[in-house]
């Protein structure tokens, strides 16, 4: 009956895999002795990082002087680090030359402008409505830094500080990305006018180092204005940075729009869809998804960069901390105040990388392979 | 009625001649099958109809239009739907946005007539139940359908069909073809790029056939395929059937 070259066999049934996941021990001896010579770099390098952290541990924590009552403290023999400085001089470090009895204002634009950063964050509200709670999060913050309609009021003169860098961050972020889009849009167009203006914006911005586009805008713009017209330190200041961050974030956005299958565009062109619907209801919330890490990497360098304008005269939060230290009381205890903000700068700029790093998990996850 | 006429069409990429002299007449209710070796242009051709790829010379007429300028272009593209090989479904969007977001911005129906129209064609199709899905989550052959549907919300004159089944696994093109002949019956318009032979036998009208951008047989499909009357049709036959 059957055929000998024919065999048949049932379907085997799935068993789990023959090893276990192996112990917390194992593992450890895996990886810090997995022989003998790399077992004694191991002792070796723990011994000597053993000591550096228990020396470290004595400036930072055991001798150091955290009261700011007595400065004198700071400079007896075997004080330790002087963190008395930040305790002493914070508020003008955070809040520059701000009135401090105004300082609440400026804190509630930060928390506002954080607040607005940590919404923009979240997938489940990406949306053009974005817009609106940029613009409102913008009106209220400027509205508490200077003042008006029942609050006292001040210039951007007086700003200084976190606030600033924060407010410079979230203008340049908020203003710089619907630059970015058109510049990007922009580039890719047909009209050969178009085309040339955003090329020659892009190129000759990421051409420029930023500090050069600083000096430019705010030496070279005012003559332009000609006589009598002033425009705001902050402002000038605020539209070099925009431009910077524009060009680099057209480039990127451009590359998501490469990314993009071709086929994308042309089942929409194929539906009807004229550009500029194709363009917001098809193209740009797919190109923008694939490009949020890049994205995000850019608003960091953003963020670290509102420290460049100290070279024009205004005060971020490095430059008052800078300015803060010249009372002669503390000026030989910088170390410790440049420490605190490069703690604060680093708190801020791991937080946006560590979210990156989450988002480019979960767009990969969101993201379903197409099927061929 | 005439849907489709093709008057001396030719098409250049670069100094390559990609549509030759292309002389071409579909009437409507019509189902015509494209076929040829690849390479034979029969992917351009389909795509000049929409305007995906724009002629050089000679006069395109679709549903009534003359393509010239961008103005015939939105006209055609509006009575004219367009089926791919890789579906090209909005990944970003579910099911039931990806068929209302053309009616709703192109034709202006309201969200609840357009999701209306969207769940009975779904329903045709037997895909109701996946209208919150994304299309990551359906299978090659329901995401097919599903851009298939996508067209149909717009209420086509003409439908293109390009290579519609040649990215599918095998068990799956059989559903995308019996839609296909589905519409075919009801007495829609249609012009198909593939190598279905058993397709274009069962369903087709007429079957056309290319090589080297141009149209060298036109023969309704028993005729074709019982009598080719040239050696490339020969040749092509003899590796498909295969």
């Amino acid at each position: 009956m059957t055929d000998p070259a024919h065999l048949t066999a049932p379907v085997v049934p799935a068993r789990r895999p023959p090893h276990g996941a192996p112990g917390p021990l194992a593992r450890l001896k895996a990886t810090y002795f997995p022989t003998p010579l790399q077992g004694l770099l191991t002792v070796v390098l723990g011994a000597l990082l053993v000591v550096l952290l228990a020396r470290l541990a004595d400036w930072a924590v055991v001798g150091a002087v955290w009261s700011p009552a007595d400065p004198a403290a700071c400079s007896a023999d075997g004080a330790g680090a002087c963190w008395a400085v930040v305790a002493e001089k914070h508020r003008v470090m955070f809040f520059g030359a701000f009135p401090y009895e105004e300082h609440w204002r400026a804190a509630l634009a930060c928390l506002l402008i954080i607040a607005a950063f940590v919404v923009s964050a979240l997938p489940r509200c990406w949306s053009p409505h974005l817009a609106w709670l940029w613009i409102a999060t913008l009106a209220l913050a400027l509205w508490l830094m200077l003042g008006g309609a029942g609050l006292a009021e001040l210039s951007t003169s007086d700003w200084g500080g976190l606030p600033l860098t924060l407010l410079l961050s979230a203008g340049t972020v908020s203003l710089g990305l619907p630059l970015a889009l058109v510049l990007a849009l922009g580039r890719n167009s047909t009209m050969p006018a178009v085309r040339l203006i955003c090329i020659g914006t892009i190129e000759l911005f990421r051409g420029l180092p930023l500090l050069a586009v600083l000096f430019m805008a705010s030496l070279i713009l005012p003559l332009f204005l000609g006589e009598g017209v002033t425009v705001d330190k902050f402002v000038r200041a605020l539209v070099g940075m925009v431009l910077f961050f524009g060009a680099y974030a057209a480039e990127i956005v451009r590359g998501g729009l490469q990314a993009l299958p071709k086929g994308q565009y042309e089942a929409a062109m194929s539906l009807g869809l004229p550009y500029w619907p194709m363009m917001i209801t098809v193209i740009l919330p797919q190109a923008l998804r694939i490009v949020v890490p890049a994205l995000v990497n850019d608003i960091i360098r953003a963020f670290k960069n509102t420290s460049f304008v100290a070279v024009i005269g205004l005060f971020d939060f490095l430059g008052a901390t800078k300015a803060s230290l010249q009372d002669p009381l503390w000026v030989r205890h910088t170390l410790e105040a440049y420490l605190f903000i490069m703690a604060v700068y680093f708190a801020f700029c791991w937080a946006m990388s560590r979210y990156a790093l989450w988002i480019e998990r979960r767009i990969d996850t969101d993201r379903p392979s197409h099927a061929p | 009625m005439t849907a489709i006429t093709m008057n001396q069409v030719n098409k250049w990429f670069g100094a390559l001649h990609v549509l030759r002299d292309i002389a071409l007449t579909v009437n409507q209710g019509e189902t015509v099958v494209v076929c040829g070796p690849s390479g034979s242009g029969k992917s351009t051709l389909i795509r000049t109809l929409n305007a995906l790829e724009p002629i050089d010379q000679g006069a395109l007429t679709v549903a009534g239009i003359r393509l010239d300028g961008a103005e015939a272009r939105r006209q055609v593209r509006r009575r004219v739907g367009m089926v791919f090989q890789s579906f090209n479904l909005f990944t970003h969007l579910r099911v039931i946005d990806n068929l209302t977001l053309a009616p709703e911005g192109v034709l202006g129906l309201s969200r609840h007539a357009a999701e209306a129209r969207a769940l009975a064609l779904l329903d045709r199709v037997g895909l109701a139940d996946q209208a919150r899905k994304f299309p990551g989550q359906l299978s090659g052959g329901q995401q097919q359908r599903v851009a298939i549907t996508r067209t149909l919300m717009m209420e086509p004159e003409v439908l293109l069909f390009d290579e519609p089944t040649s990215a599918l696994d095998p068990e799956m093109v059989h559903e995308v073809l019996h839609l296909m002949e589905a519409l075919s019956r009801e007495g829609r318009t249609m012009v198909c790029v593939t190598h279905e032979m058993g397709f274009a036998r069962n369903v087709a009208d007429r079957v056309v056939f290319m090589v080297s951008g141009s149209i060298v047989e036109q023969a309704p499909p028993d005729r074709f395929f019982d009598a080719p009357q040239s050696d490339a049709a020969r040749t092509f036959m003899a590796q498909v059937l295969h």
